[in-house]
């Protein structure tokens, strides 16, 4: 396996599982940064993705969330703007849940049935393509011929219903209330906390 | 729209076609999308991670634990409606009552064909061009009017053609529906419950009880749902294993308006007892109907049953034809 594979699987099991949770630092920088999260957290997880060193890094949610406040400083800096409202302090004691494979557990736990909620929330017609496919394992073309549509469709449908469930899952199972925007001086710890019950209610 | 969002559009559009046809011709235009940046390469495993993610559904196939596509025991009363063709069914068997389908005839004619014995494999073309082939000791109760398509499996297993029509076609099987508006499907009824085999078309099952879930559950083509009292599982499986559930029917003879001469010529070639038209006339009748190739001597009843012919065995075993005089 090429150095490149190799840190293409480490992105994929270490570093994206912690999506949605760089999406909730990153609603905390809201002010301080022009970028929407879902680009700001892009922005992370590509550093991640071509990181040289990526061999060195042993705590990948404090080094994202590292990587995330940097950027945040060199967008503020870049701009010459003065900070109106003071960065958020993100206490790095309080990541210390970041164990590899927290997050998959807990994906992998919740998965079936969160994924039923996600597909059965899909429109109609998306839902029933992506039934066909995901439960029923048919082919593009299967699909085309079963529901009358053509190929090109019944993949704008599979993408469309893809979309869906990665926008979902990067800003976290848990919806996102205001306060989650809005609090600054919150620590993670208590933001940790909130949505471990979440999960909890969940199940 | 920002780059973001259309990388990760053009990423997920990639996902979809790679993993639909991995020898895609594609696959050129696909590295060379790759190539354009590390943003691309990105894009492209956050959303295989994704799509991959998806495949967890596919348990849903056989996860007896779900509430939605658990199948409940019907209460008995469920099916109350089934009651009196039921014991028509029950009584007809019993009474051996049989009623040979096949008919004949003049070409363009529709051919004419209701029934069942045990032993044989008959086809029935019902009223709206729909046709069920009824496999051996297997019987069904059809009844169509304005308002139902509707046939009874009571026992054995039958393969449907079914037709588009204005109503959908049912066939309830136990507590089971069955039901499509056109394509083609085998129900068979094993001790512990129906088998239901979707070669074309899609499929809804649904509990006599309504409790399969709402809006039913869909079966595609090649799927086999299996229900049990307990479950409900259901498998895709490869066309060609989908058509031999469906083809018991091999070894089996069809016409459709063909001359008893060839009919006659093909049973003769599948067959060491032979059948003889002993006046060529009878060789233009044309025939229709769908006959197990090795039952040369149902053959020869059903075409005594159905045509101005008489059937006599030779001293060697073979079968003469020969025209009815009239009287």
């Amino acid at each position: 396996m090429t150095n490149d594979e190799e840190r293409t699987r480490w992105f994929r099991r270490e570093v994206l599982p912690l999506q949605s949770r760089l999406q909730s630092f990153a609603r905390r920088f809201s002010r301080a940064s022009a970028k929407e999260p879902e680009d700001l957290v892009h922005d992370v997880l590509l550093r991640m993705f071509t990181l040289e060193r990526w061999r060195a890094v042993d705590r990948p949610l404090s080094y994202a969330a590292q990587t995330l406040r940097n950027l945040v400083l060199a967008e503020v800096r870049h701009n010459k703007v003065v900070p109106i409202v003071p960065l958020p302090v993100l206490e790095w004691a309080e990541l210390a849940d970041d164990r590899p494979g927290a997050d998959r557990e807990a994906e992998a736990r919740d998965d079936l049935r969160l994924l039923r909620e996600l597909i059965d929330a899909l429109p109609p017609q998306c839902r029933r393509v992506v039934t066909l496919k995901k439960i029923h394992g048919l082919s593009n073309a299967e699909i085309a011929e079963t529901m009358g549509l053509s190929i090109s469709t019944v993949e704008k449908h599979l993408v469309k219903g893809l979309r869906t469930c990665l926008q979902q899952w990067s800003v976290g199972t848990a919806a996102p209330s205001d306060e989650d925007c809005n609090s600054h001086d919150r620590s993670l710890a208590d933001h940790g906390r909130g949505r471990a019950l979440g999960r909890t209610h969940q199940r | 729209m920002t780059d973001r969002s259309l990388i990760m559009d053009e990423a997920a559009l990639w996902v979809v076609r790679i993993s639909d046809n991995p020898d895609s011709s594609m696959r050129a235009a696909f590295d060379a999308w790759l190539a354009q940046s590390p943003e691309h390469r990105m894009c492209y495993q956050i959303a295989l991670a994704g799509w991959e993610r998806l495949d967890g559904l596919g348990s849903l196939r056989l996860e007896p634990a779900d509430d939605r596509i658990a199948l409940p025991p019907a209460p008995p009363q469920a099916r109350r409606r089934l009651a009196w063709p039921r014991a028509l069914a029950l009584a007809a068997s019993l009474a051996a009552v049989i009623i040979v389908p096949i008919a004949l005839l003049v070409p363009g004619e529709p051919a004419l064909a209701y029934a069942t014995r045990p032993g044989e494999h008959r086809e029935i073309r019902l009223a709206d061009g729909s046709r069920v082939e009824l496999n051996s000791n297997s019987a069904i109760v059809v009844r169509f009017g304005h308002h139902i398509r509707e046939v009874d499996l009571v026992h054995g297993e039958a393969a449907f053609h079914v037709t588009s029509g204005s109503r959908r076609f049912e066939v309830h099987v136990r507590h089971t529906v069955v039901d499509m508006t056109s394509g083609d499907f085998g129900v068979r009824l094993d001790t512990d419950g129906p088998r239901v085999t979707v070669a074309n078309g899609l499929v809804e099952l649904s509990g006599a009880d309504a409790r399969v879930g709402p809006g039913n559950l869909q079966l595609a083509a090649n799927t086999v749902a299996k229900v049990t009292p307990d479950a409900l599982e259901v498998q895709h499986l490869p066309a060609t294993e989908v058509s031999r559930q469906l083809t018991w029917q091999n070894g089996m003879l069809q016409f459709d308006g063909q001359s008893l001469a060839e009919a006659v010529t093909d049973f003769n070639r599948s067959n060491r007892q032979q059948i003889h038209i002993g006046d060529p006339v009878i060789g233009q009748l044309h025939i229709g109907g769908l006959f197990r190739a090795a039952d040369i001597n149902g053959f020869a009843d059903a075409v005594a049953l159905t045509l101005p012919v008489t059937v006599r065995h030779n001293a060697d075993g073979d079968i003469e034809l020969t025209a009815r005089q009239p009287r």
